[in-house]
């Protein structure tokens, strides 16, 4: 499994975000479909999918619901509330100013 | 934006809370579900079940890591944590339970002895008075513009005049009250009762906003003399007398003799001017004959209700100048009123008392404050010794704010503990102190434990605890926290930040000691000088009579047979077997009172000059002077032929003779009151009328026959103990005069003392304050002596086997003790000089810097401080340097 970059981490909650913005899912769901929609590039260690999880669940940013599994199981799912759509917004244009700001510099031409 | 987050985030919190179990299992079912889907996963791609939950298992990662991980991202973490910590404490004080009784029943006192002053501060100076809209209630006073802080009544003229010019007030009410003197005897109820009464007018009650509980208050056709046979009775006196029956409304009583009807029952939070008033009359019943109605004699008290836009200030300088303009247009009555003063009517009631409660509390606030250092340094001496303790939290992951939390959470845990049994403290040294005060502390009534000072004990001790917990806290989590798990112990050089820290504490708790100490002698000594003064005659052996005269009895001018009676009292309670002497007079001495008559004289250069004596004129009967005991200087004083005779004759004091007649005879002088001459016939000596605290000034002595009064106090001179003709005198003049009412009869040196009850008060309590600053500041040094020596044991110990004598080893010791106290006592001095500065009100012939009590407090800290080192001292010694240099 490779382990995401440190700009990657900080960043965690933003694709959380917006995984959950496109439908409500559950952890495991969640991963995998960051796994998916990345081309298999970001990949989130369990063990900091969860605490990052209940995180932005503690702040209000996503709710969650039981909802009945197979095997007769409860099953954890988040969903974007109105309050993480703002947050998401935000946290997104905030990246978008960051990476063309790296990009940026990145683009200098070398003496 | 706010709100929203709560509605989201606020279930969530209390399940957090209340549900832990429930919350906690969630997380499991959650982490499970996750990995039997992988677990699906792996199977689907092949491997075999077990294989399957080994890789799902294996790349989470650990478990119970991220279940921690998970829990930690819950907000409602550090309510948990709070709670768990006090827990903690709570268990952990139960195995120290000496120490904690110590920290809880100091706090308990300290705090308590300040709930019980707030209590006091909160009852008298920050309640308003019970009255509608109180803070725009004013007293109004005449002022004389040479003598701004004296403030005085009016006179009936002036008072016309001012209520029809002034505009800065919605109404003006008018009222007369001289305790004692204006009273009435209510008759055919049992025996004679004495009623105290105050005189008010028709738009007094309304000015106050206060209705009677029964019945109405007076209208204005009862300001006017004939139709004022009318009264209010005071809830008390209703209960006492009538027994609370309603129906007396509309009957008539007997006062003084005159049939009076019964308006109403005033309610019995109404008790303006005095708690002591019965009953309240028109203020017509006060004629020309009782009190002349003459513009120059002020006696009317005034209250006023300011209107809603203008300000004390505004009302003020309009006062003053209609006061003007009346002294422009009378100038012979008026030149000592050309000024007036508006103060709010709470701080007429309480202003004499406020600087001494205030003081009050910023002592006890001192004394707290050094109770709280104590006790941080106790902590800290205990808490080094958890070092350890904290040492293995550290390494086990608690952060330094958590322990900061911890140690704080312990001492607040304490200072909440403490607080609650403050409020029996508080309670108890409530009743003590208003017991103490005996009536010297105005509105005792609203002295109650009610929200406001509950809601203080709680802030103070969870202050106290905070400030406690925050000095050992910061050490506690200050990274020294390795250091102490080193095997062998450090020390030379160990926690120097440390020590200094204590050594500060130390110095500023001797410093706040010494400014206690020196506030406490200044005022101690300032009552022994008071206790001292020669009130100028002998209360010793004297029994005073109060009674008030049934002048009632005698249509007007009939002086004759107000002489006559008041002679045949006097002969009967003379012929009481054990009494040596009897005189009277309206007034006691002491107590001021003195009529505020002028006359001219014809001074020793030749000169007419206008007399007002300072401390008045005072009526008196045959043998008052024998009586007190008071010196005759020169000539005569007053004999039985002189009131019958009715002889134009007076007596004056020293004071009054070295004014006008300095080393000449004042016998023979002739004073001119206008319609009357007096010629003196002797000069007594100077008797402090006015009080023990203010000078004896000058004063005229005129026979009672010549201005008959309705109060007369007998004082009666005693062979053996005053209380012991009590009896008798009582049953001799129920003999004579049945309806005669005896107001109070006691020692007079008990009445005398009462002057004193004010500063008595102040500085008993200050003193113990005091007394418990030094204790407190001993026990301080002490401490921190004696932890200083346990650390330096070591060093101790090796200085001794390299050949240090054990007098120097104390030498040491006593040495740092020095240094501590030299700092303090300097800091000390400073503060002292400055509060001596704030107390120079209260002190009577003591300067606010008196070398002699600031030294004997110097030095009477010094040897308390010096001895509770000696202990410690005493004990490093004695450290056999085998032991010291063992011990590690």
């Amino acid at each position: 499994m490779s382990r995401p970059s440190d700009l990657v981490q900080g960043t965690l909650d933003l694709l959380i975000l917006k995984v959950l913005a496109l439908e409500p899912l559950n952890g495991y769901s969640v991963s995998q479909r960051l796994k998916q929609v990345s081309g298999d590039v970001l990949h989130v260690s369990d063990g900091s999918l969860y605490p990052a999880l209940h995180k932005l669940e503690q702040e209000g940013w996503i709710a969650a619901e039981w909802r009945a599994s197979e095997n007769n199981r409860r099953a954890k799912y988040y969903a974007l509330t109105r309050l993480g759509r703002k947050q998401l917004e935000k946290e997104a244009s905030n990246w978008r100013r960051l990476s063309a700001a790296i990009s940026h510099v990145v683009r200098l031409k070398e003496a | 934006m706010r709100p929203e987050h709560w509605i989201y985030t606020l279930p969530l919190r209390i399940r957090s809370l209340f549900h832990r179990q429930q919350v906690d299992q969630d997380l499991e079912e959650e982490i499970r579900d996750h990995l039997e889907r992988k677990t699906a996963d792996y199977i689907a791609r092949g491997l075999s079940p077990e294989e399957a939950r080994y890789a799902a298992r294996r790349e989470f990662g650990g478990i119970e890591q991220a279940k921690e991980n998970c829990r930690d991202m819950r907000k409602v973490n550090w309510l948990y944590d709070l709670a768990q910590d006090a827990a903690y404490t709570l268990r952990q004080l139960r195995k120290s339970p000496g120490f904690a009784a110590l920290v809880i029943l100091t706090l308990a006192f300290g705090i308590g002895a300040n709930t019980a002053i707030f209590n006091v501060v909160n009852g008298v100076l920050l309640r308003p008075l019970p009255y509608h809209n109180p803070s725009r209630l004013v007293g109004v006073f005449t002022v004389d513009p040479s003598r701004p802080a004296q403030r005085g009544p009016f006179s009936p003229q002036d008072l016309d005049d001012f209520r029809r010019q002034q505009q800065a007030f919605a109404s003006v009410g008018a009222y007369w009250y001289a305790s004692a003197s204006s009273g009435k005897t209510l008759t055919g109820a049992g025996e004679p009762q004495h009623l105290e009464t105050a005189f008010v007018d028709s738009s007094f009650f309304g000015t106050l906003g206060v209705a009677p509980a029964l019945g109405r208050a007076f209208i204005a056709p009862e300001d006017i003399h004939g139709n004022d046979q009318v009264a209010l009775l005071s809830d008390h006196l209703w209960r006492r007398q009538f027994n609370a029956d309603p129906r007396i409304v509309g009957k008539s009583v007997s006062l003084d003799g005159a049939p009076t009807v019964v308006l109403g029952v005033m309610p019995p939070s109404f008790v303006f001017p005095s708690p002591q008033v019965d009953v309240w009359l028109p203020l017509a019943q006060i004629t020309d004959n009782e009190i002349p109605h003459i513009r120059s004699l002020r006696w009317i008290g005034v209250v006023a209700r300011l209107k809603p836009a203008v300000s004390v200030q505004e009302a003020a300088s309009a006062a003053t100048l209609i006061m003007k303009r009346l002294a422009e247009q009378y100038p012979q009555s008026n030149e000592s009123s050309g000024a007036a003063a508006v103060v709010d009517l709470r701080g007429t009631i309480v202003g004499e008392v406020k600087p001494i409660l205030l003081a009050l509390f910023a002592a006890v606030a001192l004394v707290l404050f050094m109770a709280c250092v104590n006790l941080a340094n106790l902590l800290l001496a205990r808490g080094t010794a958890r070092g350890r303790e904290f040492a293995i939290r550290s390494a086990l992951g608690a952060g330094r704010a958590r322990l900061r939390r911890q140690a704080l959470t312990e001492t607040v845990v304490l200072a909440l503990l403490g607080g609650l049994a403050s409020f029996l403290v508080a309670r108890w040294m409530c009743s003590a102190l208003l017991a103490l005060s005996g009536s010297s502390i105005p509105r005792p009534d609203e002295i109650r434990m009610g929200t406001r000072v509950v809601l203080f004990g709680v802030a103070l001790s969870f202050a106290a605890g905070v400030l406690i917990g925050l000095i050992p806290a910061m050490i506690a989590s200050a990274g020294r926290v390795w250091e102490s798990l080193k095997a062998t112990a450090v020390s030379a050089s160990a926690d120097a930040g440390h020590r200094r820290g204590r050594d500060a504490l130390i110095v500023s708790e001797v410093a706040l000691a010494c400014v206690l100490l020196a506030a406490s002698s200044l005022v101690l000594e300032s009552l022994w000088k008071l206790v001292n003064v020669s009130p100028g005659f002998n209360p010793r052996h004297v029994l005073s009579v109060e009674l008030p005269l049934p002048l009632y009895k005698f249509p007007e001018p009939s002086t004759p047979k107000m002489d006559a009676y008041r002679n045949e009292l006097l002969r009967r309670v003379a012929a009481v077997p054990g009494v040596l002497a009897v005189g009277g007079s309206k007034t006691l001495p002491l107590y001021g009172g003195g009529e505020p008559y002028d006359f001219k004289v014809v001074d020793s250069r030749g000169q007419t000059q206008t007399v007002m004596p300072t401390a008045g004129a005072f009526i008196v009967t045959q043998g008052y002077f024998e009586a007190l005991s008071i010196p005759v200087l020169a000539g005569r004083v007053f004999t039985a032929t002189d009131l019958a005779q009715d002889r134009l004759v007076a007596v004056v004091n020293r004071g009054l003779a070295e004014t006008y007649w300095p080393g000449e005879y004042a016998i023979g002088r002739v004073l001119d009151f206008g319609k009357i001459k007096l010629e003196v016939i002797g000069v007594v000596g100077d008797v402090h009328n006015e009080g023990l605290n203010v000078g004896s000034g000058t004063a005229l002595y005129i026979p009672a026959s010549m201005a008959p009064r309705s109060k007369l106090d007998l004082f009666v001179r005693t062979s053996g103990s005053p209380l012991s003709v009590a009896g008798a005198v009582r049953q001799t003049i129920r003999n004579f005069a049945p309806d005669q009412a005896i107001s109070n009869i006691e020692p007079l040196e008990r009445q005398v003392q009462q002057t004193l009850a004010q500063p008595r008060f102040f500085t008993i309590v200050l003193s113990a304050f005091g007394a418990v600053a030094l204790l407190l500041a001993a026990l301080g040094v002490f401490g921190v002596i004696s932890y200083n020596v346990r650390q330096r044991t070591h060093e101790i110990g090796i200085r001794m086997a390299l050949g240090a004598s054990r007098a120097a080893v104390l030498a040491m010791v006593v040495r740092h003790a020095a240094r501590l106290l030299a700092f303090g006592a300097a800091f000390g001095l400073i503060g002292g000089l400055f509060s001596g500065r704030l107390l120079h009100g209260f002190l009577y012939g003591v300067s606010a810097a008196d070398p002699a009590a600031l030294l004997a407090s110097f030095v009477v800290l010094g040897l308390v401080a010096l001895a509770a080192a000696m202990i410690p001292a005493a004990r490093a010694a004695c450290i056999h340097p085998m032991v010291a240099l063992r011990d590690e």
